[in-house]
Formats: structure tokens, C-alpha cells, sequence
């Protein structure tokens, strides 16, 4: 810096003439500017190697980081391709069909099971279901009560019901409706169980010719092709989402916090900014790696994708920076590292819950929809699936929403730590 | 016995000095709670937006029996009409009455740019002789074409379409060999309850309890100072690590006693026992605290411990049974996730508060079990671990 001044100083002796002067300064201006971005860049890849360093300090860290992930990934494959066919629904009948019918029209009264038999033939017919037991409930009073315990037990899923005027109904042209009691305290399975009875409904009124019937037919758009794994295939896309955010984020929530020299350094030319960039380009080369690293797995273990895999990795990637954005803006605004992991967690907890994972984000109330529009992971499964299933491209509503986002935690990130008081 | 309490006075006095992060620990499981008990719907049905393609007024000459070209679209408007006014579980997004086979294609296109945009779940297609086969007492075909991508509507269509089937036949006196399947569900949550915080309480309340007990704990041993200097005095790492789950354990039983209060004052609904549900929930956290206090003595830095701790998270909720089935996993693997608390936990709370059961003893001792090995190896880890002053 002396050198610069005794330049200017010798400049301004010779240059006698105003106009000569000024031509001078700017010239002077543009090399102080040259240099002020060549030592700036100078300083901010020293940092970058510093931060590479202290990376490397704690090896088991970056190998958890990077390695991990791709592992989880494999395994989570290897359980979806493991894990066998659907086992068939366990269910029981409880039929009342044979109890006397008295018809509310001309109360004559009728016994009449004829089509109790089909009806379970149908069932013992149909691949999705299981019968374990049947009760007469003319020869067993209790056999409901009985039926209800294996609910209540777990020994079976669904009851199927044949009431009373089952046979009568269908003999003189009315609705015959077959109950079914699913176990809907698994909500999961709920619908299997349905389809299952729906199977061995289908499967009745075709072996019984009973029409006329409504033929449905149906056509799946955007599926994933036979040869692939559905399961996994169908579970990846959410599962991308949350191990790249997580781990992304969980790598860089101490970055600042932790670091005790910062103080001492901002003694030195280094400026807060040029700090909090140097840590933003270090994990966003880390995060580079981590995404072409689970990206490896992830196919590697047989995903289907309809859209450009450069489409897939720019969306890994936005996500991926989102949770980077996220980490350094937690630890540019904790005071110790207790304090980040506590609010890594709070944030963590609040987007898992809320992204419409566990709740679907058109049950919530309108304000709680917004902030789940704020949340990235609300905007990471739709975002990949819309790429790998439907062949969408990259650049959409979630894209635009995480990179609003991510722009919105950089910039926060910086305010905070200029403003942010260091004492030696 | 001195020695511990004033161990456990020690680390309460850690505790209580973070006051942020307790005011976290207390605070967010109740903003939690509080959101999903604003919440409202969440039942199991799923609700479909279709657009209705109907070819049924276009001329179908294939009436043999009065030999004239048909163009009769009356039961495909009642159809559309039903979709659109009578069904719970359908909403009608747009319709489009064909007139000619030419126009099928350009419907067709604009339907499935509103699939691909998830603006609808299905296409339903009504072909040419639809009135016509209804009139002759023949079977009548119904298309769809469902968004292959959302497994839900995937596999609940085709149980979800007999309702406007059911309005039809009703409505045109088809009733003939009609035959269907009526669901009653039995241990649901009731419709007059909050249904979304209820189907998803058991899995979020061990979900909230693990993971913050977990991130808590993680964080005790690796991050104390002092520690390998406490080592220089009579006390043993058994005490250090015993005083640390005794004070943990009690900021976790309040923390418990919290999400339990809350949850029942924003509408949880339990046919059990309050107090079988309660110890559940204390098991569950008893398991976050030996998981946590497992990977702070594994941990050499705390960002490891950070970074196990997510790993732990993440293997956890992934492998508690609710994305894989486990029953339809080999022995093995079913021993390995047997051994992760959450496959334990969601169906104790289930029976609890849905079926009314009291607590699986099975499950239980399993929980138990869990929390106990892993603070057996905290300390087996914590023993060997080297600690320079």
C-alpha cells in the first residue's frame, strides 16, 4: 500500500496540468481496482484451501458426508428389492345370508343363500385375499363378535359381511351390497383392502354372469415400465429430497459457529464477506461431489428416469444448495454450537413435518399452506418426480421457488454476519 | 451416591445454562402440535379431479337391432352431470363433449397436459355406444386413464369409481345383477375429530420425541470441556454417562408430559388408556436418550455427532415400516429394522388410540431393550474412548 501511495505522490509532482491530472487518477483508480480484485481473489482461494484443510482435519466428518448418503441409497434399493410381492389380505366372511329375509314389501319371509357360496368361492378365487375363516352367523350368534376379535387382534385385516338379504337381491333385482370391515386404524393398507374385496366382487359378478356390469378399464400415464422396480422407484423421489437436503445441511450448520479464529482473521485484509463466500464455494464443491456421488447410486441401483438426467442433477443440486443456504444461515445466526444444532433440528423437524410428507398441503389451512410453500422439501419430491415420472424439465414453480429461497438465506447469511460482533 | 447427584446438579446446571436451546426443546413440539390440530381433513379417502372425455354423442352405427345411426348421449350427460354434483369423491375439472372421432385427439392432448401438470389425478372416457349399451341392457365400458406417477390415485380408482357407477345405475334403474362393495370402516378416526392429527399422530409424536431427545443428547458428551479433566478426580466415565441419562431423562419426561398435555387439548382422540399411552411415549423417549448419548461417545467432534445424528434420523423414519413393509422383508433384514425403535412404536400408539388395546407388552419390552443396549454401548464406547486433557 506505501508503494501505491509514493506513486501517486511522484505522479502528481510531474503532472503539472489539471487535465493530465485527472487522466492520472483514473488510471491509478483502475490498477488500485485490477489489484483490489487480483488480492481479492488471491484471498478468497487461500481461504478456500484454508477451509479444505479444516475439512480434512476431521476425515471420519467428510466421509460420513459423502459416503453415507450413496449407502443409504443402496440399501434403501437393496430392502425395495428384496421385499417381495404384496402377501394377500387375511380376512374372514361372516354371512348372514341364510337368516330369514322378511321382504318390507309383502313381508313374506325367505332363507334364501344361493349366492353365498359363489361368493366365497370368488374370494378363495381372487389372488389378493386370504380367506382365514368362514362363519355361518344362522349356526353362530357370535361369530361377528368372533370376527371382531381377530380385527382387534391383528389376526386378519378386513371382514367381509354377506347380509341377510344378499341372495334375495340379486334374485329379484336389487342392489346386492357385500360389506367390508377393513382395519382402518392402518391407514396405510386401508385401500389394499378394498381392492382386494373389489377384486373378489369383480371376479363373482363375472363368474355368475351376472349382467348387465360397468366394464372398467383403465390406463396408468407417467408409470414406471415393468422391468424396472416400482417400489423404489415410486419411494426414491422422496427419499432424494430428504437425504441431499439433510445431509447438505447438517454438513455446514457449524461452519461459522465453530470457527474460533474469525476474530483474529478480521484483523487481517480478510473481510467478513469474503469469509462467509470462501465457506459458500467450499461446500457447494463438497455438495458437487455429494450429488454425483448419490446421483451414481441412484441409478446404478435402477432408477427409471423419463426426463434428462442433467434436468436430475440440477434439481438434486438446487436442493442440495438450498440445504447448504440453510445450514450457513443457522450458523451465521447462532452464538454456539449448541445453539445451531438445536436450531437445525427445529428447522429440520418444522420441514419434514409440514413439506407434505405426512400431511397432504390441501389439508392444511390456508396460512399454513403458504408456509408450506416456503418449505423446501414441499417443492423437492413434486420437483423430481415431475422429471423422472412425467419427463418435465428442471426449470418450474419448484425450481424458481427453492432458488427464490436459497437467494433469500444467502443474502440473510451475509446481513447477519456483517452485522454480526466478534470480539478477540 | 454424592458423587452422582452432584454429577446430575452438574449437568442441569449445563442444561439450564443454554437457555435457548430449552426454550427450543419445550417450544417446538407445541407450535407442532398446535399446527396439526388446526388442521382439518386428511381421511383415508382420496378425492380425485377427473376430466371427462365423452365420445357418447358422436354416431355409433352399430345398433343392429333398429339398424340407425345413434347419436343418444343421455346417460353420458347424466354421467358427467353425476361426477359433477353428486360424488364425494370426484370433482369434475372440465369435460369435453365430442361430437367426431376428429376432435378426440386434440381433448385427449389438452386432458393430459392437465395430468402431466397435476391440475387433474384422471381422464375418464366414455366411449360412442355408452347410452346405447345401457339401453340394451348390455355392459357398458368406462375408460380411464390415471396418473401413473401418484400411487394413491393408482390404486384407488377403480374402487373410487363405483360410487358414480352406483349413482348411475340408481339413477337409470339399472339395478339389475347389481352387485357392489360397501366399506365400513371399523377403528377409524370419526369424521367430527381431527383426523389429520390423528392418523399422523403415531407417527409424529415419536417422531418429534426421538428426534429431539436424539439431537439433545448427541451433543452431552462431546461437546463438554472439562470432561477429561473430571476424569483426573475419583469420578468414573459409568458415573458421567449414568448422571447424563438421569438428567436428560428428566428434561425428556417433561418434554414428554408437554407434547401429551397438548395433544390432548388439540383433539387427540384415544379409545386406550391416557397413562398406557403416556409410558409409551416415555419408552420412546428413554430410546432417544440412549441413541443420543450412544453417538455423542462414538463422536469425536460434534459435527460428527451431528452428522451420525442425522444418519441415525434419517435410517430410522425411512426403515420404521411405513415406506417398507416389513413382514415382506427376509428374516434378516426384518431382525435389523426390528432392532429401530419407530417399528415398535407407531403400532403401540395405533392400538392404543385407535383400537383401544392397552400397551403390547412385546413392543414394549422390545423399546426397553432398545434404549438399554444402546446405553450399554455408550458406555462400552465411552470406556475405550481415549480423552487427552
Amino acid at each position: 500500500m506505501s508503494k501505491d501511495n509514493e506513486k501517486v505522490a511522484t505522479v502528481s509532482k510531474k503532472d503539472i496540468n489539471k487535465g493530465d491530472m485527472q487522466i492520472s487518477d483514473h488510471n491509478e483508480h483502475a490498477k488500485s481496482k485490477e489489484f483490489n480484485v487480483g488480492t481479492l481473489q488471491y484471498r478468497l482461494k487461500k481461504m478456500i484451501i484454508k477451509e479444505f484443510r479444516l475439512i480434512k482435519t476431521d476425515p471420519i466428518n467428510l466421509l460420513i458426508a459423502i459416503v453415507l448418503p450413496p449407502l443409504i441409497i443402496w440399501l434403501f434399493a437393496f430392502m425395495m428389492n428384496i421385499s417381495g410381492a404384496t402377501p394377500p389380505v387375511k380376512c374372514v366372511v361372516v354371512s348372514y345370508d341364510s337368516n330369514t329375509f322378511i321382504n318390507p314389501n309383502n313381508y313374506t319371509a325367505t332363507e334364501y343363500d344361493n349366492y353365498t357360496y359363489p361368493l366365497v368361492d370368488a374370494i378363495n378365487s381372487s389372488e389378493l385375499l386370504s380367506l382365514q375363516h368362514f362363519y355361518n352367523a344362522s349356526e353362530d350368534t357370535y361369530a361377528m363378535e368372533k370376527a371382531r376379535q381377530q380385527l382387534i387382534d391383528g389376526d386378519i385385516s378386513i371382514i367381509i359381511v354377506i347380509p341377510i338379504e344378499f341372495s334375495e337381491s340379486l334374485m329379484f333385482g336389487f342392489p346386492a351390497m357385500v360389506e367390508a370391515v377393513p382395519d382402518s386404524s392402518d391407514i396405510v393398507h386401508v385401500q389394499d383392502n378394498l381392492n382386494a374385496i373389489d377384486d373378489a366382487v369383480k371376479i363373482f359378478v363375472n363368474d355368475n354372469n351376472l349382467t348387465p356390469q360397468f366394464i372398467i378399464k383403465g390406463y396408468q400415464e407417467f408409470s414406471i415400465p415393468a422391468n424396472y422396480n416400482f417400489k423404489y422407484n415410486y419411494n426414491i423421489t422422496l427419499t432424494l429430497s430428504f437425504i441431499i437436503f439433510g445431509i447438505s445441511t447438517v454438513l455446514t450448520i457449524l461452519v461459522v459457529v465453530q470457527e474460533k479464529p474469525i476474530a483474529r482473521l478480521l484483523l487481517t485484509p480478510v473481510k467478513k464477506e469474503e469469509l462467509l463466500l470462501s465457506k459458500y464455494i467450499t461446500y457447494t464443491l463438497i455438495l458437487l461431489v455429494q450429488v454425483i456421488l448419490i446421483m451414481i447410486s441412484t441409478i446404478g441401483n435402477g432408477l427409471y428416469s423419463r426426463g434428462s438426467l442433467w434436468d436430475l442433477f440440477v434439481a438434486l443440486f438446487m436442493i442440495g444448495f438450498v440445504g447448504v443456504s440453510l445450514g450457513i444461515f443457522i450458523s451465521t445466526l447462532s452464538n454456539t454450537k449448541t445453539e445451531a444444532n438445536q436450531l437445525f433440528f427445529v428447522f429440520f423437524i418444522v420441514i419434514v413435518l409440514l413439506s407434505g410428507i405426512f400431511i397432504p398441503i390441501s389439508s392444511m389451512p390456508t396460512f399454513l399452506r403458504a408456509f408450506a410453500y416456503i418449505l423446501p422439501l414441499s417443492h423437492g419430491d413434486p420437483m423430481i418426480r415431475g422429471i423422472v415420472s412425467k419427463g418435465k424439465g428442471v426449470l418450474g414453480f419448484d425450481f424458481f421457488s427453492l432458488l427464490a429461497l436459497s437467494v433469500a438465506l444467502v443474502l440473510s447469511s451475509f446481513i447477519i454476519m456483517k452485522r454480526k460482533q466478534y470480539e478477540v | 451416591m454424592s458423587d452422582l447427584s452432584g454429577l446430575i446438579k452438574k449437568e442441569f446446571g449445563r442444561i439450564r445454562a443454554d437457555r435457548r436451546s430449552l426454550f427450543l426443546i419445550f417450544f417446538i413440539p407445541a407450535i407442532l402440535i398446535i399446527i396439526f390440530g388446526l388442521t382439518t381433513g386428511g381421511g383415508p379417502q382420496k378425492f380425485f379431479n377427473v376430466s371427462i372425455i365423452s365420445k357418447d354423442a358422436i354416431t355409433w352405427s352399430g345398433d343392429i337391432t333398429n339398424n340407425t345411426n345413434s347419436t343418444d348421449s343421455e346417460y353420458g350427460d347424466l354421467f358427467i352431470d353425476i361426477v359433477q354434483h353428486n360424488c364425494s369423491a370426484f370433482g369434475l375439472k372440465s369435460y369435453f363433449n365430442l361430437s367426431s372421432e376428429a376432435s378426440y385427439e386434440s381433448a385427449y392432448k389438452t386432458a393430459l397436459k392437465q395430468l402431466k401438470n397435476e391440475q387433474i389425478d384422471a381422464i375418464l372416457v366414455l366411449p360412442e355406444n355408452f347410452t346405447e349399451v345401457i339401453k340394451n341392457y348390455s355392459n357398458p365400458e368406462i375408460d380411464y386413464h390415471v396418473d401413473g406417477s401418484d400411487l394413491k390415485a393408482v390404486i384407488s380408482i377403480d374402487v373410487a369409481l363405483n360410487e358414480p357407477i352406483s349413482y348411475l345405475r340408481v339413477q337409470s334403474k339399472l339395478l339389475i345383477n347389481f352387485t357392489t362393495m360397501v366399506p365400513y370402516l371399523e377403528f377409524n378416526v370419526p369424521s367430527w375429530e381431527s383426523q389429520v392429527l390423528n392418523y399422523a399422530l403415531p407417527m409424529i409424536l415419536p417422531m418429534i420425541i426421538l428426534g429431539l431427545m436424539i439431537n439433545l443428547c448427541a451433543l452431552s458428551i462431546v461437546s463438554e470441556g472439562p470432561l477429561p479433566r473430571m476424569l483426573l478426580t475419583p469420578t468414573g466415565k459409568r458415573e458421567i454417562i449414568f448422571s447424563k441419562l438421569i438428567a436428560y431423562s428428566i428434561v425428556m419426561t417433561l418434554q414428554v408430559t408437554e407434547i401429551f398435555v397438548l395433544t390432548s387439548i388439540f383433539g387427540m382422540y384415544s379409545l386406550g388408556s391416557l397413562l398406557d399411552l403416556y409410558f409409551v411415549l416415555l419408552f420412546i423417549g428413554f430410546v432417544g436418550v440412549s441413541m443420543g448419548l450412544f453417538i455423542s461417545a462414538l463422536s469425536k467432534t460434534e459435527q460428527q455427532a451431528n452428522q451420525l445424528f442425522i444418519m441415525f434420523f434419517i435410517v430410522i423414519v425411512m426403515f420404521s415400516g411405513s415406506f417398507i413393509s416389513i413382514d415382506r422383508l427376509p428374516g434378516v433384514m426384518k431382525t435389523i429394522i426390528n432392532f429401530l425403535p419407530l417399528g415398535h412404536a407407531i403400532p403401540m400408539i395405533t392400538d392404543i388410540t385407535l383400537k383401544g388395546l392397552p400397551m403390547d407388552g412385546g413392543d414394549a419390552i422390545v423399546l426397553l431393550l432398545i434404549g438399554i443396549v444402546f446405553l450399554i454401548l455408550a458406555n462400552i464406547v465411552y470406556r475405550f474412548k481415549k480423552v487427552e486433557v
